[in-house]
């Protein structure tokens, strides 16, 4: 302090320092999270780095590489844009609309939380493969679902059901109904109060959780190579293409594919941060 | 008078409900039911396909049983020692404001966004053959990769936020006021953690932690990589489901997923009741 | 003496919340801390808890030095003001909290926990969960958990805050009949003076991390000793006049200043009288009362058996009122009073007279510097140094063009004031038109001096010598009713001023404002008049100097005079600062009550213009 102090030395506070039973915790927190999540994730960049750029580079533009990551873009883009469809009604009938059967709806859209997704993918084989009367007649109409990129989606969808549901829900829960009655009281129709007053107010949630839809879904392993199996070109997904990779003893491949994968998930990770930081106001000076 | 005219409004006939909502409610009705419902009452049918003995042969075989033995020890001690750091973690991202908690607080979602088969390779580029750590497990003669201890360190990475995520904003809305108010009253940190804190955060942190056990025992693509795969050693029911479906035992691999679902689904009416009380 | 407080600072970031806060509180006095929200005083509540650690001082419990021990060894019984009830406990539970860390036996704990329910008024409720219980019922089990371990110490934050009316005054004396019945030391924080008045002993009146005061409640209610005590305790007219000569001076008002309250001379003198010392008659009263003027009544508000009037006089000269505040532009004298309910009171014209009055101390300096956010910091480095030698506060001004900027500006505004040290400055940032919005601060708090620096335009094609001024300065200084100081350079520290008596209309109030000034900066004086024929000065101009001799003899000062000869006033002035190598020249500014209507006359503004060493501008009246 520059001031000029008029009084007296001041009798100092001490042991200002912070107690050790915090330190303690601060420190065992940051160190597991330290050991669990950043020496793993570096030990795959070393891995993909190694042997150069060259290297990496060949793994990922190997066709079969290739062809796997496009067909986990395309699958899980289409997955997300129907959950964020049907994700936003079920989210919508739920909870602005009364019926019987609404809880039992409610607790039934966190099973795929729990289910193990290796249990889901058998169930859907059970249900569509060719030798069950589903799948046999579905096939026999000329639609492959089983060992099919439609397969790959359809585990997807169920899969990821409850992200754009959970998301939206609170949103819509903040939103006052009054808006939405004021809108209809001055004569505008459901569906206008709904597109112009609701949806603008719930973009946000449908965006966040249309992102952790596609994150989850990139990333899906047991429930696809059950239903899909691992036809190189055709129903190989990346993360199934990585499981390949490691069993072939391919590391430097597994780990190079495993990158971009990685690389993915954290720019979602972080728009999602962004845009739930978003609406918040910056943080005042003090 | 507001609260007659409530009244009389309540004893009022309820009024029909439009035809567009009722579309609504069934398509969504519909989209669910088809979606989650079908495959499950499928996969009842076809693990019963071949009767009811066939169904409970294939479960109590011992391959099938130690499976599922060490599914639950592994997710028991997974959610565990996660529900401990979770919680450690937790406390620290809400009340100890440090810098770089930012930082911290993004790296506790990854394992959400990592595939599991990621997860598994993660460790086998730590502990498997030429590791940075291998040398070090080697020495105090520990076999991580293709042991149980590899398998129990993919689980726990799997299931690392579910714990924290739940916690953290149960915590903050409860504020600080309660541990304040503990402290003036003499109770020390810990007994006011015990008695003041843990007891406001106890729905949420159940919730978390049955969220954690419940992702434990399905966890199935990290296991695969990082296994050694030994029928009734370190095979897991999920495991044993994918080997029954390569050997083409349909009827095992279909009964133990029903039976695994069955788990899943005691955990999930559990958390229900967990989410009801938070 | 139960609790001490010795110069507890406690700083938030940058942020001063408690400002060497020192206090003494008796054993089994309950003691109320009083100020407005944010002004620090649940900050101090928690340091003595131990909540919250101190940046200095020390707190001391029943003699013992307590600054760095834990709140749990501390033994103070604290109730919040919401929320602090553990909600998953029952009442009885809750209340047992603390025996029980205390390891005392369940027996005894279930006496305890009876007896204190019984005086709470909350028999029988042992096994409602507290989740149950209303917001009433739950501050009474809070009161009663922090009395069940017999705490020396009962600390209170706000702990009716979050009720409705009735229950609070309920439990405002059960809290006051337990308090005396345990004579337990008690502190209570509140912003409400009913409350304070209602349960204090004592009241300390908080004001931004200040303890301003403390006293009965009937000390601080009529004889206050600041401004903020006057004014934040209850209604009250305070009016701004001036001292002489051991009176103060109200228009034609001049009342003895009292022995404790000393002013020096032609300082500002704040008069206090609140509504019912207020004396209104329909005749004209008797030639020895305090007779204010003549007023009709404006306002009216039904009181239960009394009603609220205020009445509008004309405004009294050389006074200014700080209280109730009088609306930007209008030139009037408010006055707040009472009357019976049956009086009739509308249109008519009544007299007002002073039946009691009260005189506050003398105000502590104010500054206030404008700023917008760039160009030079000399001003705020003046500021900084004329703060410390004058132990004055400092007000930073900035206004943004409109609101949407007002965060930006706060910002930089803050940067600079960091660079230049100026770290106690409390800002505020108006928006609207500079000139305008100075004017309306000005009018609203009562500022001795006013820093400004030349503000920059963004461009300048014509720029003539008076212009380098810039525009809004000028026509700051043509609407401020403060003297104002401009500062183009770095000059401290002041140590030469001159005052130039002839330069425009002669006024004592350069002479005096310059003078005080000076003293006060233990600076030497210089008078100059400027003659434009011969060295001899006119009859005119000796009876300007010896004006301005006698007012600073007033002011316990000499000073040298000069006279100089020079074609133009300012000439003479300018050419004096330049060989005399003063550090501030003092000029008269615009006269008053004609704020917007003349442009400042041309002897200031050439001088202004034609040095680079601070001006300070003093207005006619002010």
């Amino acid at each position: 302090m520059s001031q000029t102090n008029m009084y007296l030395p001041q009798p100092a506070a001490d042991s200002r320092s912070l107690p050790w039973g915090r330190w303690g915790l601060r420190v065992s927190a940051v160190s597991y999270l330290g050991i669990m999540i950043v020496l793993p994730v570096s030990a795959i960049l070393q891995s993909a780095l190694r042997d150069g750029p060259a290297a990496f580079w060949t793994e990922i533009t190997d066709p079969v590489a290739f062809a796997a990551l496009k067909l986990t873009l395309g699958t899980a883009a289409a997955a997300t844009l129907i959950n964020a469809i049907m994700g936003t009604l079920t989210a919508y009938v739920l909870v602005r609309c009364e019926f019987r059967g609404r809880q039992l709806l409610n607790a039934l859209v966190d099973m795929p939380f729990a289910m193990p997704t290796l249990v889901t993918g058998v169930m859907l084989v059970v249900l569509y493969g060719p030798q069950r009367a589903l799948g046999a007649l579905l096939e026999s109409n000329g639609v492959k679902l089983i060992f099919a990129p439609p397969g790959i989606i359809l585990a997807l969808l169920l899969v990821t059901y409850p992200f754009v549901v959970r998301a939206v829900q609170p949103a819509l829960m903040e939103l006052e109904t009054n808006q939405e009655e004021a809108a209809l009281t001055i004569g505008a129709g459901r569906w206008v109060a709904f597109y112009r007053i609701v949806l603008p107010t719930i973009a946000p949630a449908i965006v966040t959780g249309s992102l952790l839809n596609f994150g989850r879904a990139i990333g899906e392993f047991g429930a696809i190579i059950v239903v899909a199996g691992n036809i190189p070109g055709r129903t190989l997904t990346a993360a199934v293409h990585v499981f390949g990779q490691i069993e072939s003893q391919n590391q430097r491949g597994a780990a190079a594919m495993s990158i971009l994968l990685l690389a993915l998930s954290f720019a979602l990770l972080l728009a999602v941060d962004w845009m739930q930081h978003r609406k918040k106001v910056p943080d005042v000076e003090v | 008078m507001s609260k007659s005219e409530k009244a009389s409004s309540a004893a009022s006939p309820r009024v029909r409900r439009s035809r567009g909502e009722r579309v609504l409610i069934g398509a969504a009705v519909v989209y669910a039911a088809a979606l989650l419902l079908g495959p499950l009452i499928a996969a009842v049918w076809g693990s019963l396909s071949e009767g009811l003995a066939a169904f409970v042969r294939e479960i109590t075989t011992r391959d099938a049983i130690t499976a599922l033995r060490l599914t639950v020890i592994l997710a028991a001690a997974a959610t565990a020692i996660n529900t401990v750091f979770g919680l450690c973690i937790a406390w620290v991202l809400v009340r100890d404001k440090f810098q770089g908690r930012r930082i911290v607080n993004g790296l506790v979602d990854l394992p959400f966004a990592v595939s599991p088969v990621i997860a598994g390779l993660m460790l086998i580029l730590l502990f498997g053959r030429g590791g940075w750590l291998t040398s070090i497990t080697d020495s105090m003669g520990v076999k991580v990769v293709f042991a149980t201890p590899g398998m129990l360190l993919a689980t726990v990475f799997v299931t690392l936020p579910f714990v924290i995520r739940e916690v953290m904003p149960v915590l903050e809305q409860i504020g600080t006021a309660q541990e304040s108010a503990a402290y003036t009253l003499g109770a020390s940190s810990w007994q006011a953690f015990w008695h003041v804190t843990l007891p406001s955060i106890r729905w949420g942190l159940l919730y978390g932690v049955s969220l954690t056990f419940a992702r434990a025992l399905g966890e199935f693509g990290a296991l695969l990589v990082v296994s050694g795969g030994i029928s009734g050693l370190t095979e897991t029911s999920t495991l044993f489901i994918f080997r029954s479906l390569d050997d083409r035992n349909y009827v095992a691999a279909y009964a133990t997923a029903l039976v695994l679902a069955f788990l899943s689904f005691s955990v999930l009416i559990l958390m229900e009741f967990f989410k009801s009380r938070r | 003496m139960s609790i001490v407080l010795d110069r507890i600072t406690k700083r938030y970031g940058k942020q001063l919340v408690v400002d060497r806060i020192s206090l003494e509180i008796a054993e089994g006095e309950l003691f109320v801390l009083l100020g407005p929200s944010g002004s620090g005083k649940s900050t101090v509540l928690r340091i003595i808890a131990g909540l919250t650690l101190p940046d200095q001082g020390r707190v001391l419990l029943s003699g013992r030095d307590v600054t760095s021990l834990p709140p749990q060894r501390r033994g103070t019984g604290f109730v919040f003001q919401n929320y602090s009830i553990f909600r998953h406990m029952t009442v009885a539970q809750n209340i047992e909290f603390g025996l029980k860390i205390r390891k005392i036996r369940a027996a005894e704990r279930r006496q305890k926990r009876e007896s204190l329910l019984e005086m709470v008024g909350l028999a029988g409720l042992d096994n409602r969960l507290a989740s149950q219980l209303s917001g009433g019922q739950q501050q009474r089990v809070a009161l009663a958990r922090a009395l069940a371990y017999e705490p020396d110490v009962l600390l209170l934050d706000e702990p009716f805050g979050a009720l409705d009316a009735k229950i609070r005054s309920q439990l405002r004396r059960s809290l006051r009949e337990i308090q005396q019945k345990l004579h337990v030391t008690a502190i209570l924080v509140t912003h409400d003076q009913e409350e304070a008045f209602e349960l204090a002993d004592r009241i300390g009146a908080v004001d931004r991390g200040r303890l301003v005061e403390a006293g009965s409640c009937q000390a601080l209610y009529s004889q206050p000793r600041t401004l903020f005590t006057a004014t934040f305790l209850g209604a009250g007219m305070v009016l701004v006049g001036r001292a002489e000569q051991g009176r103060a001076h109200f228009g034609p008002l001049s009342l003895p200043i009292p022995d404790p309250v000393p002013h020096e001379d032609g300082s500002r003198v704040q008069l206090l009288f609140r509504p019912e010392q207020v004396v209104l008659s329909q005749t004209k009263p008797a030639e020895d009362t305090l007779l204010v003027g003549k007023g009709t009544i404006t306002e009216q508000s039904f009181r239960g058996g009394v009603q609220r009037v205020r009445l509008s006089l004309p405004r009294l000269p050389a006074t200014r009122q700080i209280a109730p505040p009088v609306p930007f532009g209008e030139d009037s004298l408010l006055v707040d009073t009472v009357l019976p309910a049956d009086h009739p009171t509308a249109g008519k014209e009544l007299w007002v007279s002073l039946g009691g009055w009260h005189i506050l101390e003398q105000p502590r300096s104010r500054l206030m510097v404008f700023d917008n956010g760039s160009g030079s910091i000399v001003h705020l480095q003046i500021a900084r140094w004329l703060a410390e030698r004058l132990s004055a506060s400092v007000t930073l001004l900035g206004v943004a063009a409109e609101p949407g900027r007002s965060d930006v500006l706060s910002k930089a505004v803050k940067r600079r004031q960091e660079e230049a040290k100026l770290l106690d400055a409390e800002l505020r940032v108006r928006s609207g038109d500079p000139a305008e919005q100075t004017a309306i601060e000005l009018a609203e708090t009562l500022y001795d001096l006013v820093i400004a620096t030349r503000v920059p335009r963004r461009f300048f094609f014509h720029e003539s010598r008076l212009d380098s001024l810039g525009a809004v300065l000028l026509k700051i200084l043509e609407h401020t009713s403060a003297p104002v100081l401009v500062v183009k350079e770095q000059r401290a520290p002041l140590s030469r001023v001159l005052i130039c008596t002839a330069a425009g209309e002669p006024g004592k109030n350069d002479v005096r404002v310059g003078g005080r000034l000076a003293r006060r900066l233990g600076a030497e004086v210089t008078l100059l008049h400027v003659t434009n024929k011969s060295q001899d000065p006119s009859p005119l101009a000796r009876t300007h100097l010896q004006q301005a001799i006698a007012t600073l003899r007033g002011a316990d000062m000499t000073g040298n005079m000069h006279f100089r000869q020079a074609a133009t006033p300012s000439e003479g002035i300018l050419a004096e600062a330049r060989e005399g190598d003063y550090d501030v020249i003092v000029v008269g500014g615009h006269a008053p009550r004609t704020r917007s209507a003349f442009r400042l006359n041309d002897v200031t503004r050439q001088v202004l213009a034609g040095t680079g060493r601070p001006v300070l501008v003093v207005p006619q009246e002010f």
